[in-house]
């Protein structure tokens, strides 16, 4: 499984099976990734295990990803609210406000 | 004398635990508000406001729902809101009182300690939406607490408020907790001036684009959201842009408009060419910023504020039809 080791990749650790005729067998991959990526798809976490014993070929019993979210390049605004304070004079009397004067 | 902070929904007080959104509309004014907050679970629940210009002497408001009448015999004091140090958890409050939980009382806390100073001759902490008025004068050793429930004074202290390494208030918390989340509060005001003269505070929501719509992913409902997602923002790498948003109306009737806050949770992405955002107002057609608006995000999501207590395009107070037809600007800038 080929895993990006790039800049936003913060964290990978490699564990290596002992036992296979064909060379190394990764048993775990995780990879953390770093917030404040660029836009596009980014995998932030990926967990690969592999049995082991296994025959001649590539062999993969569980993945595990999370797609992080990132910011774009440039000033991002999630959510945005206005707020008027109100002062002397009267609000026309609704039921919704029947318990401000109740009260 | 006038407005030092405002606010009332979940971005405005991330400064602690997230608070919990309450949208049933018996625990708040839905004339004013679109939804109430309040502590999220557990015991030792903090929940803090923005950081605003350090006060000694100053009002706070707000509305409150919750009839803490089940919390009788319970240690310590239920913390309803009260003025705090934004480095800590050491505060000024209001809250239940283990003999009753209905009697408001007035406490200091330290971190560790909580200090009764004084409690009520009734019991406010009923059920309802309840308008809550707390007046510091002078915070310290001799300090003056007034604290009014609908416009009835129902307690007054004077002596030492002061809590070690605590010299002013600088926002407002909540919490913490003595069980789980208590309570709903909205429309909440810290003023120079009597805040009892207030009204209460209207939030204006995002309902539809502008007349400029020049950032990317500007549909107006990415932005809008009772509770905030940070899964799909606007935004904008070019200096100069403005992105324009229509805000709902005021209630209806005759008052006044001391001030005018915008909330912007926003962050700046890597490799940005621009580097700040500047939170302004289209009225009438035309564009203006008050001082202190351009602000710097940094490269986690926070909110940005923008207090203007009087219209920056016209230079004069707000009227009830600029706010009407008002729409908030945000630009990109370098």
């Amino acid at each position: 499984m080929a895993i990006n080791t790039g800049a936003n990749v913060s964290k990978e650790v490699t564990y290596a099976a002992l036992t296979s005729p064909e060379g190394v067998d990764t048993s775990k991959v995780v990879v953390y990734a770093a917030t404040g990526l660029p836009p596009g798809d980014h995998t932030s976490k990926v967990v690969v295990y592999a049995a082991t014993g296994l025959p001649p070929g590539d062999h993969t019993s569980k993945v595990v990803s999370y797609a992080a979210v990132g910011l774009h390049p440039g000033v991002n605004t999630s959510k945005v609210v206005l707020y008027a304070a109100l002062q002397a004079g009267s609000i026309a009397p609704t039921s919704s406000l029947a318990f401000m004067w109740a009260s | 004398m006038s407005m030092i902070w405002c606010g009332g929904e979940d971005i405005d007080f991330l400064q602690g635990q997230a608070p919990t959104i309450q949208t049933s509309s018996s625990t708040f004014r839905s004339a004013y508000a679109r939804c109430g907050i309040n502590n999220p679970p557990g015991s030792g629940s903090f929940i803090k406001s923005d950081q605003f210009t350090a006060q000694t002497s100053c009002w706070l408001s707000c509305q409150f729902a919750g009839d803490m009448g089940d919390l009788t015999g319970r240690q310590p004091y239920q913390n309803v809101i009260g003025f705090g140090q934004f480095s800590s958890q050491n505060c000024l409050s209001i809250g239940g009182n283990p003999s009753n939980g209905q009697k408001v009382t007035l406490y200091k806390y330290d971190g560790t300690t909580w200090t009764q100073l004084a409690a009520e001759g009734g019991a406010s902490f009923v059920s309802g939406v309840h308008r809550f008025d707390i007046q510091l004068i002078s915070y310290g050793s001799s300090a003056t607490v007034n604290v009014y429930c609908a416009g009835v004074q129902i307690i007054t202290f004077t002596g030492d408020v002061s809590v070690s390494g605590m010299s002013n208030t600088d926002c407002v918390v909540m919490g913490p907790l003595n069980t789980n989340g208590y309570g709903v509060t909205s429309e909440i005001m810290v003023t120079s001036d009597d805040s009892r003269a207030y009204l209460g505070l209207a939030t204006l929501a995002v309902n539809n684009q502008g007349t400029t719509n020049d950032w990317t992913n500007n549909t107006y409902t990415n932005i809008n959201g009772i509770n905030y997602s940070d899964a799909n923002p606007t935004f904008s790498n070019t200096n100069g842009q403005d992105q324009q948003y229509e805000m709902n109306t005021l209630p209806s009737g005759s008052f006044a408009i001391p001030a005018v806050k915008i909330s912007a949770r926003s962050a700046l992405g890597a490799g940005s060419a621009v580097s700040h955002l500047q939170l302004g107002y289209n009225s009438g057609g035309s564009v203006g910023f008050g001082s202190g608006s351009t602000k710097s995000p940094s490269g986690a999501y926070a909110n940005l504020w923008q207090l203007d207590l009087t219209n920056p395009v016209i230079s004069s107070a707000w009227t009830i039809s600029d706010v009407n037809s008002l729409q908030v600007d945000l630009r990109a800038e370098t």
